[in-house]
């Protein structure tokens, strides 16, 4: 080894980082040679100073002002065009707020009991789900499959929300996570998202899967969360071989304020919901357009246990202003008076 | 679905806790410019040491913390959470204080033999020498003086590296981020400007 090679290698030899035979040869470059030992004697001793700390000095007190009064005067960047994303979840939200609100008093709605495994009262989106919110800077996003979902609003404002993913075929599980992501806390990668500090988990399920099934994700209960949080969906499916092969999909609903919502227990359908809702005198139930075709288009059994549907409909003829009438077999269609 | 029951939630009292830079950003690229203001108020004194240890000067860095925010603001609409917020923030900085140095290395070419007017006569060109003088050291008589000192004369990209790397904690695959850079690049760019300091600082042994 030549002392320039020497050279070359004192930020790896000093951080431990060189392949063991190569450090090997540094090493007995530096005891023949009495110049680079003092060079990396030298070097040492510089990387020892600079890992000491400094101090931090104050912003000037001018610099914010300085820099509100220079962007009072440029355009509003909201005129520039927003980053276009390819994740319907976001654009979802866009145009269907309106349609919920338009949608409130004359949609019939077909809806399944079984099938709408509603165990989450959600945020209200008004003004969290939005347009465009990004994934947190540290994790990109790359579900790109395709989005459903629904809505179930309360007079009070509470969103009850189901989505459902359509995963790739060949697929034998998946699992889904719903993380409730920690304000100010850096996530390095998806894994980060079990450590506790930083995410917290609200509703985690499994299911097998048949071919190109989608699968329905109720979002878990959210409660009493500090506003300007963010829901992180995390989809694992496993390989076919059932080995750990798995792809891993994150989307990010950022869910701003979060204020109360009513604790519904994991395993309850649409009539517990309804049910806690109405009880609370507060139930007005919002679908939007692709939620309507998305239930006509299927058939779904009433829960096992619930006789047609007298206790729905005389539960929600009394306490709320929707009624409930049967739609051939055991399904039925929430209507607006 | 499994019937698996799901973690209950803790719905003890509401902390409420700052929003998120993410939530920020977009509330920016939406035009609330009060949410810029508080991305201000969360990275001014990061974004303004960062930009004094690259500069070394109070001035020049308040100038170039400035321009940072403000291209930042500007370009909000272009932030796609690739990276985190504040990497986005170093890059600008760092972007701006290299344009800047190259604007002044041109603006401020002129010829040694050049005769500078004074009233009533002309002498020759004066350059500053910004080494360290004994006195300097005498005033700077601290450790953090001399280091400052010391990467104050390496070359602006290899001085952008080691404040990144030494100062700010950044690691070699975030600086490389930072400065558009592959890793190895950093990693032997770093080297170098190591190797350089390491001299650099020997001079001053007896300080230490």
């Amino acid at each position: 080894m030549t002392c320039d090679q020497s050279h070359l290698l004192f930020t790896d030899l000093y951080e431990d980082a060189l392949p063991a035979v190569v450090k090997l040869q540094a090493e007995h470059h530096l005891v023949a040679c009495a110049m680079c030992s003092g060079s990396y004697a030298r070097f040492s001793m510089a990387m020892t100073l600079l890992d000491e700390p400094v101090a931090e000095l104050e912003a000037p007190q001018s610099l914010r002002a300085n820099v509100l009064a220079r962007i009072a005067e440029l355009p509003d960047p909201a005129a520039s065009t927003l980053p276009r994303r390819s994740f319907a979840l976001w654009s979802f939200f866009d145009h269907r707020q309106v349609k919920l609100a338009i949608s409130c008093v004359s949609a019939i709605l077909i809806v399944g009991l079984a099938a709408l495994d509603l165990s989450t009262p959600g945020p209200n989106v008004s003004s969290g789900v939005a347009t465009g919110v990004p994934p947190p800077p540290n994790i990109a996003y790359n579900y790109r499959g395709p989005f459903q979902g629904f809505s179930v609003t309360s007079k009070s404002g509470k969103v009850y929300h189901n989505f459902s993913f359509q995963l790739p075929p060949g697929l034998p599980s998946a699992s889904v996570s719903a993380y409730i992501l920690q304000d100010d806390r850096a996530l390095a990668d998806d894994e980060a998202l079990s450590d506790t500090t930083s995410a917290s988990l609200a509703w985690t399920d499994s299911q097998p899967l048949v071919g190109n099934e989608s699968i329905s994700i109720p979002i878990a209960v959210v409660s009493d969360i500090p506003d300007a949080s963010t829901l992180a969906l995390l989809i694992k499916c496993t390989g076919e071989d059932g080995n750990a092969k798995e792809r891993k999909d994150v989307a990010f609903v950022p869910l701003d304020n979060f204020r109360r919502s009513v604790a519904i227990p994991r395993g309850s359908n649409l009539l517990t919901v309804l049910r806690a809702a109405a009880a609370s005198q507060d139930i007005n139930i919002i679908l939007d357009d692709s939620a309507v075709r998305s239930l006509a288009s299927n058939s779904y059994a009433a829960p096992a246990g619930v006789d047609g549907a007298s206790p729905l409909s005389a539960l929600i003829a009394e306490q709320t202003r929707l009624v409930v009438i049967p739609h051939g077999g055991n399904t039925y269609a929430i209507v607006a008076p | 679905m499994s019937d698996a029951t799901p973690p209950p939630m803790d719905t003890n009292a509401p902390q409420r806790t700052a929003p998120s830079d993410s939530v920020l950003i977009i509330r920016c690229q939406h035009g609330d410019r009060e949410a810029f203001n508080l991305l201000v108020q969360r990275y001014e004194r990061v974004v303004f040491n960062f930009a004094y240890r690259l500069a070394g000067g109070y001035d020049d860095a308040n100038d170039v913390a400035q321009e940072a925010f403000v291209r930042a603001y500007s370009a909000i609409h272009t932030f796609r959470g690739d990276a985190a917020f504040s990497t986005w923030l170093f890059r600008i900085t760092t972007n701006i204080y290299l344009d800047e140095k190259k604007r002044r290395k041109l603006r401020n070419y002129a010829s040694l033999d050049d005769l500078v007017s004074l009233e009533d006569s002309s002498v020759g060109r004066q350059i500053e020498d910004t080494s360290p003088t004994p006195a300097d050291i005498v005033t700077a008589n601290e450790r953090s003086g001399i280091i400052a000192k010391a990467i104050q004369g390496l070359p602006d990209m290899q001085r952008a590296m080691v404040v990144l790397y030494h100062i700010e904690h950044k690691a070699y695959d975030e600086i490389a981020d930072i400065l558009d850079l592959p890793i190895g690049t950093v990693k032997s760019r770093l080297n170098r400007a190591r190797l350089a300091l390491k001299d650099k600082l020997y001079e001053y042994r007896e300080l230490f």
